[in-house]
């Protein structure tokens, strides 16, 4: 039995959290974890020889409903004008200052995605319209549910479509990350998963605590969560084994490619943490990260004010992941997705309400870019969905399913998308 | 990789991929398995105790005095108590309060704030410190069931400052009354009528936001019945329910007949004749809070929050009873889903981050005087009040929070540290009141704070083990000890 009186004095280590020093901390760790881990170790090596045929899948949910007619404009079509007297983007052609950037003489980009049209020029992207979920829904919830789960109306599947393509391909030797969501949780699209964590910063990640008590540590956590394949088992599971990795990632400092510029927010700094593992060469296969406020049923601002702020950050985004990315573009797929459209015609707040075809967007080095893929349905009120909403003619499915076949390896569809038989549109 | 199990064929047909076991059946290692998916969780054990789960179903962690409280005066008496907070003294929470001014200050001084963040902020405070210590703790557990329910977001400088209104005069007002005056009164909060565009909702051309939510969210719930043909009737019927822009009324209610759509409507079963004006909104809400699937479906929910995530159709039942036969009397509601019945099936639910760091908070004593530090520790756990997006609130599954242990054991050692300010909490000073420096000494006192004695025994061991596998450690013996016990699977359960 110990009967020595413990002090604080005994445990400095204690001491070194001060107030609001949190972060200051995690930078300690890390520089400590610099001093154990070689710095010669030029790049962790793992699983090159599995993964080097599969492109990493990046997925972008734009959370609240994009307004796809903003995303990526008809300006050919007159319906689109008349539908949107004070919220539609003026055709490139216009006298108007704020016009659209013209992409092939019937679509066109918004001022504020005009930055991406180099990429789109360089045909490394491709924008998809007149797409989405089959499901009618029109709500938020139930719609990404469908859209994530990748079953549109089968509300008993609670696993992603992502997570069943992760399971479906075989997993590399000794890899311990394969995929990753930028944000405090795992979104749907992820969800059961295999070696997949929520990862908001990779400075940031880590146990804090004693560097010299660590491995203990995770060594109890490993045993009392077990190994059982329930969530929370498998969440402590996936965290052991990715911050002992992580750690040694953060060691050495990161600088952007090409100059690339994130945005100083959550969404950038979570695409910045997508591309730092993604060169790490740690196995990464799947990253999901969020964009929300998409919801604009009032005083949308598609020129000047929300929306446009939105789509601004949006562009920014890609803009940034593409240079940064610009050496290994060719090994990986970006996908945009929403749950739902918006309505074709504005409503009295000088907003949209729910609808239901979309725009997506797909950027990579494999892309077949340049080019808007769509079966356009046409915006005349006897053309629209439930005469309110842009029709649905690609369903998303399709667009998922060339790129996972494509680009990633995956040879049982059957698994990711179960009873849904694709049409391959040429988008990769 | 895929190890075959016998609940391998279950899983795949839960999965929907039923079309594909043939070709799997054969099991071998490299085939392509969803071995982690769908998988149910495994909470611990519930305590056979009924007073235990009552009072890990009523707080937001209970404490040695509620424990002792409980025994002294018997479950029902306990209960009834809590379902009439006027009853019980709450002197300190008061206090501490007493720092929040904005709290109390009426609309027309709130509309003068500069810093609307401010306001924010202290709202954001008054949930912390209301949570881990007020001594109505019902009380606080079912404001947080409604503020998830007609959930607000803090975002945008009109709402930062409406939500400390609609907190006080709807959420709190009426948590303990009616649910068909909480359903009115959210239907004249201007945080709500501005958060889902209500406000700008006018004849001729509606905006749908918030009809569609009332519906889905608030009242009936999804796949009711109804179409997109009665959230655009119930829009109409909601046009010119606004929000005053300027002057002294800045920031209230009104009704805006001018701009109200005055002809007839049908919302589901509903008809309002022309002509109504505002009574169109009167009669639509009493319509919505008196449907038998309004019942159904806000029992359904407070089962799920109260009792079980699984909600058994017996709780769920004499709930919907209780609300249909009380017109939606919220005490005669919650008699039902903490009834001896009803926590006789409850099962183990996942702590939400504010629920995990308030239960340690509680447990330990800690007072709260500051939030900074605590909403750093919300804001990466997920889970600051008052700042999820959408209109559904913070989710109530664990699947959606189990993914953020890590950060559950950084709070952990963080909290050991004693150095989180704003709540504080000394892990020596606490070891050295029980003086007894052996490993199983300082496990047992943990247990008793943290698990009612109840610790699992593989929990158990390997806390002692992670002690004496270096004796010599009083780190561990006392900081880590600590941080590890609250760590613990079974810990993020109540």
């Amino acid at each position: 039995m110990q009967t020595k009186t413990p002090t604080k004095n005994g445990c400095p280590e204690y001491h070194a959290l001060q107030r609001r020093s949190f972060l200051r901390t995690l930078g300690q760790a890390s520089a400590a974890a610099a001093l154990v881990t070689p710095v010669w170790l030029p790049k962790l090596v793992f699983a090159q020889s599995e993964n080097s045929e599969r492109d990493l899948l990046v997925c972008v949910f734009l959370r609240g409903g994009a307004d796809g007619l903003t995303l990526c404009v008809p300006h050919a079509e007159q319906a689109y004008y008349d539908a949107r007297p004070t919220l539609a983007i003026p055709a490139p052609d216009s006298v108007l200052s704020n016009r659209a950037t013209d992409l092939d003489g019937f679509f066109g980009l918004p001022p504020a995605l005009a930055r991406l049209k180099p990429i789109y020029d360089a045909r490394q992207l491709a924008i998809v319209h007149a797409t989405g979920s089959s499901h009618p829904t029109r709500s938020h919830f139930e719609a990404q549910d469908f859209m994530e789960a990748g079953t549109p109306g089968d509300s008993t599947v609670v696993t992603g479509w992502l997570a069943r393509h992760l399971h479906s391909v075989r997993e590399a030797d000794d890899v311990v990350l394969r995929g990753m969501a930028a944000s405090t949780t795992i979104p749907r699209t992820l969800g059961g998963a295999p070696k997949t964590v929520a990862i908001t910063s990779i400075d940031e990640y880590g146990l804090v605590g004693r560097e010299e008590t660590r491995d203990a540590q995770l060594d109890l956590f490993r045993e009392v969560y077990g190994s059982s394949n329930d969530v929370l088992s498998a969440a402590a599971n996936n965290i052991t084994t990715t911050t002992s990795l992580i750690d040694r990632i953060k060691s050495s400092p990161y600088t952007p490619a090409g100059g690339a510029a994130y945005p100083t927010d959550g969404w950038g700094e979570g695409l910045k943490t997508i591309a730092r593992l993604a060169k790490a060469d740690v196995g990464l296969e799947a990253a999901c990260i969020d964009l929300d406020g998409w919801d604009t049923h009032a005083e949308q601002g598609s020129l000047n004010g929300e929306l446009n702020g939105l789509m601004d950050r949006f562009a920014r985004g890609l803009e940034a992941f593409h240079a940064d990315m610009a050496d290994r573009i060719d090994r990986t797929t970006v996908v945009v997705l929403s749950e739902f459209g918006r309505r074709v015609d504005e409503n009295g707040s000088k907003g949209t309400d729910h609808g239901h075809g979309n725009a997506m967007f797909v950027m990579g080095g494999h892309v077949n870019g340049g080019q808007v893929i769509t079966d356009w349905p046409e915006l005349s009120p006897d053309a629209l969905d439930d005469r309110r909403d842009l029709a649905i003619t690609i369903d998303y499915r399709d667009i998922l399913s060339e790129v996972l076949t494509k680009r990633a390896g995956n040879t049982s569809l059957e698994a990711v998308f179960p009873g849904y038989a694709p049409e391959f549109r040429g988008v990769v | 990789m895929v190890v075959c199990k016998p609940t391998r064929r279950q899983m795949l047909a839960t999965m929907g991929v039923g079309g594909t076991l043939a070709a799997w059946s054969g099991c071998s290692g490299t085939m392509p398995g969803p071995d982690t998916t769908g998988q149910p969780l495994t909470p611990p054990e519930m305590p056979d105790d009924l007073d235990l789960r009552l009072l890990n179903r009523i707080t937001f962690g209970p404490t040695a005095d509620q424990f002792e409280e409980i025994a002294q005066i018997g479950y029902d008496a306990f209960l009834e108590e809590q379902l009439n907070p006027e009853r019980i003294a709450d002197t300190a929470t008061d206090d501490a309060l007493r720092s929040l001014p904005t709290l109390r200050q009426p609309l027309a001084e709130l509309a003068q704030a500069e810093e609307p963040d401010f306001v924010a902020e202290e709202l954001v405070l008054a949930r912390v410190i209301r949570a881990t210590q007020s001594n109505r703790q019902l009380l606080e557990r079912v404001v947080e069931f409604w503020t998830d329910h007609f959930n607000i977001y803090h975002a945008g400088d009109a709402i930062k400052i409406l939500k400390t209104i609609d907190d006080r005069e709807v959420i709190r007002a009426n948590a303990l009354g009616n649910f068909r005056d909480m359903l009115h009164a959210s239907s004249r909060s201007p945080a709500m009528l501005v958060y889902l565009d209500n406000a700008t909702n006018l004849a001729g051309a509606p905006n749908e936001n918030y009809a569609r939510e009332l519906l889905e969210l608030h009242t009936v719930g999804r796949n009711s019945g109804y179409v997109q043909e009665d959230v655009e009737e119930l829009a109409r019927a909601l046009t010119g329910w606004s929000v005053v822009q300027d002057g002294l009324a800045a920031g209230s209610f009104v009704f805006r007949a001018n701009l109200h759509d005055d002809g007839p409507k049908q919302v589901i079963d509903l008809s309002l004749p022309a002509s109504g004006g505002m009574d169109d909104g009167r009669m639509v809400f009493d319509y919505l809070a008196g449907l038998p699937q309004t019942a159904r479906f806000i029992a359904t929910k407070l089962v799920k929050h109260f009792v079980a995530e699984s909600a058994p159709q017996s709780v769920v039942d004499r709930v919907t009873d209780a609300f249909l036969t009380s017109d939606g009397d919220m005490k005669t509601i919650l008699r039902e889903v903490f009834a001896r019945e009803s926590m006789r099936l409850a099962e183990p639910k996942f702590k939400r981050p504010l629920h995990f760091i308030s239960d340690i908070i509680r447990r330990t004593g800690a007072r709260i005087d500051e939030s900074e530090e605590l909403g750093f520790w919300l804001y990466v756990l997920g889970h600051v009040p008052f700042l999820w997006p959408a209109p559904d609130g913070y989710p109530d599954v664990a699947e959606h929070w189990a993914p953020g242990l890590l950060n559950r054991w950084n709070f952990a050692t963080a909290y050991s540290f004693g150095d989180l300010v704003g709540a504080r909490f000394d892990v020596l000073a606490r070891v050295q009141r029980e003086g007894d420096y052996a490993p199983a000494a300082v496990v047992d006192l943990w247990d008793r704070m943290f698990f009612a004695g109840q610790m699992p025994r593989d929990e158990r061991a390997a806390l002692h083990a992670y002690i004496t596998d270096d004796p010599e450690d009083e780190g561990r013996l006392i900081y880590e000890s600590f941080a590890m016990a609250i760590s613990m699977p079974s810990f993020q359960w109540h």
